[in-house]
């Protein structure tokens, strides 16, 4: 099964990101989550990362619901510009209206843990994908950062422009054996 | 006249990804738009027929996407 490969480290991430959910009071594990669970990770620790400045960056995404900087500047191409969006949206329906997630409560009733969002699954599938390709019969976090920069969108930018990028991360890693 | 031009040019961009970039991003916000906006009318005692008519599409899409809460 799964889980019998996951390193002890790897598995106490997901478990992180399951709380970094709770603490957020979201109803499920997302990409970001399992960010902030791995920030502490040997494989992240030449990069001098910020967790105050990447929860900033998650912030900043999900009052625009969402949306990556890459994501505001496509939309800027087409003159629409997000801000402005968000500011009226936020003026008639209040602060933080869209950074709304939905509410899943059927999928509470079942199991202790909150519910993995559908491209996190992805990410944990690739995660083995990755730890395959390089000859490893564990899977660590250093994999399920791979993953995440593998799967782009927000998360792996929010990385990239902090200087860690899948061939970074993932030389670092080979170079390792 | 300017703004229509910049439009087509963002939409006619040379490099599919720019656009298919942005087709992505404004669907992504479109959904979260529609989210909030079912939300705000629901809370505001609207029925799922009056929202559904709104919208444009049948009351039992709408249900279906955004309904489950009540």
């Amino acid at each position: 099964m799964l889980g019998e490969r996951f390193t002890k480290q790897a598995r106490r991430a997901v478990l992180d990101a399951a709380k970094e959910a709770e603490r957020e009071s979201v109803p499920e594990v997302g990409r970001t989550h399992m960010l902030l669970a791995l920030l502490g990770s040997p494989v992240l620790a030449g990069f001098d990362l910020s967790r105050e400045e990447i929860e900033g960056a998650f912030r900043t995404a999900r009052r625009k619901g969402g949306l990556s900087e890459a994501d505001a500047a496509a939309l800027r191409g087409l003159g629409i510009d997000v801000d402005q969006i968000v500011d009226s949206i936020e003026r008639s329906l209040g602060e933080g209206a869209l950074a709304t997630t939905k509410t899943r409560r059927k999928r509470w009733l079942f199991g202790e843990h909150r519910p993995f969002e559908p491209a996190l699954k992805k990410t944990l599938e690739r995660s083995l994908v990755e730890a395959r390709d390089l000859g490893h019969h564990y899977l660590g976090n250093e994999h399920l950062v791979l993953a995440l920069l593998a799967g782009g969108g927000l998360v792996a930018e929010v990385l990239e422009a902090r200087g860690v990028t899948y061939a970074e991360v993932r030389k670092l890693v080979a170079a390792q054996g | 006249m300017t703004k229509a031009t910049e439009l087509a040019s963002a939409a006619g961009d040379q490099d599919p990804r720019v656009g298919l970039r942005a087709v992505s991003a404004l669907r992504r916000l479109l959904e979260q738009l529609e989210a909030v906006q079912v939300r705000n009318a629901r809370v505001r005692g609207w029925s799922w027929q009056e929202i559904a008519a709104e919208l444009g599409v049948t009351r039992q899409a709408v249900h279906k996407k955004h309904g489950g809460r009540g």
